[in-house]
Formats: C-alpha cells, sequence, structure tokens
C-alpha cells in the first residue's frame, strides 16, 4: 500500500457508523471468535508435525533427495505421523512408491511428477520393505519400524 | 527393406516420408517458439511453409535440440564400462578385480528396463534399453578377463543378452529357454575372447522387434597389453535406426540414436592426433549400413581381430552385426562430415561433423 492509498483511507468519510457498523462489528467478532477456536487446537496441538521424507527416483534406485546412497534404509517410529513424498527423477521411465506390508501405494510418475503418501506407522516395531511396483528388483529398500521417542 | 516396401509405389512412398518430416520439423519448430529462445514467433512460423521446407537444403537436419540430460551422445563416444559415473554410482554396475594371473575379473550389472527416449528433436520412440541407454553401455575388457554379468529383466517382455565372441553355449542368451521372464535375473559367465570389437544384443523373438527397439550396445575387446594398440582418442559408434510407426521400416537414422546429433554437436578431435573408431552395425530392417568420412582416408580393420590393417579407404559397408575398427589422423583444422552412403539414411539423421583443431598437420 502506497502512502497516496492511506491519505485516501485517512480523509473518507466512515460508512460503517450507527447501529448497522455495530451490528456488523459483532457479527465480525463472532465469526473471528469461531474461526479461532477451530485453528487453535491445530496451531498449539503439542503433538510433532507430520514429518516429511522426501525420495526421488533416479537411476532406477530410490534415492533420499540430496543424498546418494542408493535404496536407503528409512528408520520411522512407531505410532508416527509421516508423508512420503516421492519425485520421479527418470524421464521416460515411470516409477512409483509403495509399501505392500501397510497396502500403500502411489499412482505411477511420469518424469518430475510428484506423489505423496501419508502413513501412520503401526504401534508394533519391526519391518517393511518399500518399493517401485514395476521395478521391484532394483528399486526396493527397508523400512525399519523403532519404538517410539 | 522388404517385398511390402517393394510393393509401394515410389511417389506414394517419397511423399509420405515427406509429410512425415514436415511433422517432425513442425513439432521441433513448435517446441522452438515455446522456448522463445531466439527470433520471433512469426520469424519462426515463415520457415514452415510448404515451399520453404522444400528447400531447408541448408538446413542439415532436424532444427530444435533434443534433451542431453540423460543420454548424451558425445559422452557415449568416450564412455566404457560405465566410466562416465562417479565412483560411488559406478559401483552399482561396474566392478573391476585385479586376478592372480594378471586377468581382470569384470562384473557387471545390466539390467532391461522400457523407456520413452528422445530420438530427434521432439520425437519420441517407445524403446526398450540396457540400463536405460540407447545404444546400452560399452563394454570393455582385455582379452582373457573373466566377465560376470548379472542381468536383470526390469522390462515388460523377456529378453536376454547374447554376446557375440567365444562362450558356451549355455551363456548364449538365444534360445527359448534362455529367456529371461520380466522380473527375473540369469547370470552370464564367459572369458572375454578374442580380441577385437564385438556387440551384444537381445535374442528374444522375435529377433527384429527386439533388436530395432534398442536392445545392442558394443562389446570391445582388447589385445593383450603385450601388442596393445598405439594410444589414440577412441570413439565408439554404433549404427542405428528407428522404426516410429512400426510398419518394419525406420524412419529415423543415426549413429548414437539422436538424428543428426554429430551435425550441431561436431565431435571434437585434435589435428595430428591417431583417431580410433569402433562402428558397430546394429540397424534393423535395413540390408547394409555404411559410414563415409569426407575428406580424407581410414585404415580398416576388421571385426578389430587383427592388429593389422586389411584396406585403406574413406567408404565401408557393414551388414547387421558387423563391426570395423578405423584408424585415422585429421591433416586439416576444419570441420570434415561422415555420414551413411545410402543418402536416405544420412537426410534421415545418419550424418555428423568431426571438427578437428589445432594447426595444420605437415
Amino acid at each position: 500500500m502506497s502512502a497516496m492509498h492511506y491519505r485516501q483511507q485517512a480523509g473518507r468519510t466512515p460508512r460503517w457508523g450507527g447501529a448497522g457498523g455495530a451490528a456488523a462489528g459483532v457479527l465480525l467478532a463472532a465469526v473471528a471468535v469461531v474461526g479461532l477456536s477451530i485453528l487453535l487446537p491445530l496451531t498449539v496441538s503439542t503433538r510433532a508435525a507430520v514429518r516429511e521424507i522426501r525420495l526421488v527416483t533416479r537411476d532406477m534406485a530410490f534415492y533420499l533427495e540430496g543424498g546418494t546412497v542408493p535404496n536407503p534404509t528409512i528408520r520411522l517410529h512407531a505410532g508416527e505421523e509421516v508423508r512420503f513424498i516421492l519425485r520421479n527423477l527418470d524421464p521416460g521411465i515411470a516409477h512409483n512408491l509403495a509399501i505392500e506390508g501397510w497396502e500403500l501405494e502411489t499412482a505411477y510418475l511420469d518424469a518430475d511428477a510428484s506423489a505423496t503418501l501419508r502413513v501412520h506407522v503401526p504401534e508394533q516395531p519391526g519391518r517393511q520393505t518399500y518399493l517401485c511396483v514395476p521395478h521391484r528388483e532394483m528399486m526396493h529398500g527397508v523400512i525399519e519400524v523403532v519404538a517410539g521417542d | 527393406m522388404t517385398q511390402m516396401r517393394n510393393r509401394v509405389d515410389p511417389q506414394t512412398r517419397s511423399w509420405s516420408r515427406r509429410a512425415w518430416l514436415r511433422l517432425a520439423g513442425l513439432g521441433s519448430l513448435t517446441g522452438g517458439v515455446a522456448l522463445a529462445s531466439q527470433g520471433s514467433a512469426a520469424g519462426q512460423l515463415d520457415v514452415v511453409s510448404a515451399s520453404a521446407l522444400d528447400h531447408l537444403g541448408n538446413a542439415m537436419g532436424p532444427v530444435g535440440r533434443v534433451s542431453t540430460e540423460f543420454f548424451d551422445p558425445t559422452r557415449f563416444l568416450r564412455t566404457w564400462n560405465f566410466s562416465d559415473l562417479p565412483a560411488e554410482e559406478r559401483a552399482r554396475f561396474y566392478r573391476e578385480t585385479p586376478k592372480s594371473d594378471g586377468t581382470t575379473l569384470r562384473e557387471y550389472q545390466i539390467f532391461a528396463v522400457d523407456r520413452e527416449i528422445e530420438i530427434a528433436p521432439g520425437v519420441f520412440f517407445p524403446a526398450w534399453t540396457y540400463n536405460g541407454q540407447v545404444p546400452g553401455p560399452t563394454i570393455r575388457a582385455t582379452v582373457g578377463d573373466h566377465m560376470r554379468i548379472t542381468f536383470v529383466n526390469q522390462g515388460s517382455h523377456p529378453h536376454t543378452l547374447h554376446f557375440h565372441g567365444w562362450h558356451p553355449p549355455g551363456m548364449d542368451g538365444s534360445l527359448p529357454a534362455h529367456q529371461v521372464m520380466p522380473g527375473e535375473s540369469f547370470l552370464y559367465e564367459f572369458d572375454a575372447e578374442p580380441f577385437g570389437l564385438h556387440l551384444y544384443h537381445c535374442h528374444a523373438n522375435p529377433l527384429k522387434r527386439h533388436i530395432h527397439k534398442g536392445l545392442y550396445g558394443a562389446f570391445i575387446v582388447d589385445p593383450p597389453s603385450d601388442v596393445s594398440r598405439p594410444p589414440a582418442d577412441e570413439l565408439v559408434m554404433v549404427l542405428n535406426g528407428f522404426d516410429t510407426n512400426f510398419d518394419a521400416d525406420n524412419e529415423v537414422y543415426a549413429a548414437n540414436t539422436v538424428a543428426s546429433f554429430y551435425m550441431q554437436e561436431p565431435i571434437r578431435v585434435q589435428v595430428g592426433q591417431l583417431v580410433r573408431m569402433y562402428v558397430v552395425n546394429l540397424t534393423e530392417f535395413d540390408l547394409i549400413n555404411s559410414l563415409h568420412l569426407h575428406g580424407m582416408f581410414f585404415d580398416v580393420f576388421r571385426t578389430g581381430t587383427s592388429l593389422t590393417s586389411s584396406e585403406s579407404t574413406d567408404t565401408i559397408m557393414l551388414c547387421q552385426g558387423e563391426r570395423a575398427i578405423l584408424e585415422t589422423t585429421f591433416r586439416y583444422p576444419g570441420d570434415f562430415m561422415f555420414h551413411g552412403h545410402q543418402s536416405e539414411f544420412a537426410e534421415l539423421g545418419w550424418m555428423g561433423l568431426f571438427r578437428a583443431e589445432g594447426n595444420r598437420d605437415t
């Protein structure tokens, strides 16, 4: 907003005066209270934010974004919420991400496309395999579920 | 060349070729306009007018560029045994271990995978590939080395690895029983011999489809170190073609897959330095292919199995699977064209340039 804009506002005759103005004010306050009551539990929740695990596929392997280890072992905590974000960096080859033990699977992705897999990790520790369905012999890795924090 | 081909009226045929070229040209021009890289859109569109296209003689190939993000024909020329990859990534696909008898154990991870590849600007081909590239990775050993090649089929059809060279019948990858089904693996083991320039390709049926879809590569076996070839700038060229409309005839030709690539990115060589070309013909559907180099001659070592050149020429003819090592030294700086001497192939992409740099060799 420019200085010019402020001057125009200041010079303008108030249009929301009188009884109509008061009613509008009450309505706005009510909307604000309702809105806050919905949003506050989310913003001040004591639960940890959903953890993001960013994976890319390239040269027929999964990598953590920026990582150099093919098909890395991924450690999750029992009971936590995580979000896998997969991006395909293999042009011309369609990949996906599946965790068959948990019956989870993304769509097949073209180059540079992304997909998200939201996972509520079970409470019991153990191991799962993550993989790319059409290239599972080369593109598979281990998910280790360890006891929660 | 099929009987079907002979029945087609030549006039009709040439027009369909032209129509196809026009389509490809339009595609790449549209791409150029979208990128708005150079020239006004109106200027680009002027070029598309039919009369202009018929006389685009100076363009010498397609307009626009192919992405080299995952396959760079310039890099392919001088890459073998995955030498272009950083050590950590290379170790996924290649390991060498010296043996006590002075030879080397060479272990490879080769996989088949379906991939859509760009063979001319904006022209994509649904290929079957070894390790995601066409031609497949160049495999190179010294005679007597032990080869251990793990093949994983991650493609959608049965495939094999069939090497040319000495090996036991069980390692031939050719009979129906040798087929490696999707999701399965096979370990090929043999000693690399004889020394020379060889090749490998898929031998699953129907063979012509499996080869033309892109399942082939060069296999170089060097002579023993005590008689090794003189040092040279070494270049691998696989002559290939692509049947983009599946009529058992090629619409696009190239050396190393990308039509006319080396016209736009000439192969840089040094005046006075020995240049050695490893040329393998894997063109399907056409009976022969050839290589002609302008302005100079080269020494020919057919199949590379002798260290003595059999002829000096400027044009060689190769049937499918035939190969030759060519050696020459550039005498003058400047650009030297090379291409298949079937003019049709040349104009459909099998044409390139050497750019010799340095002072005239006297």
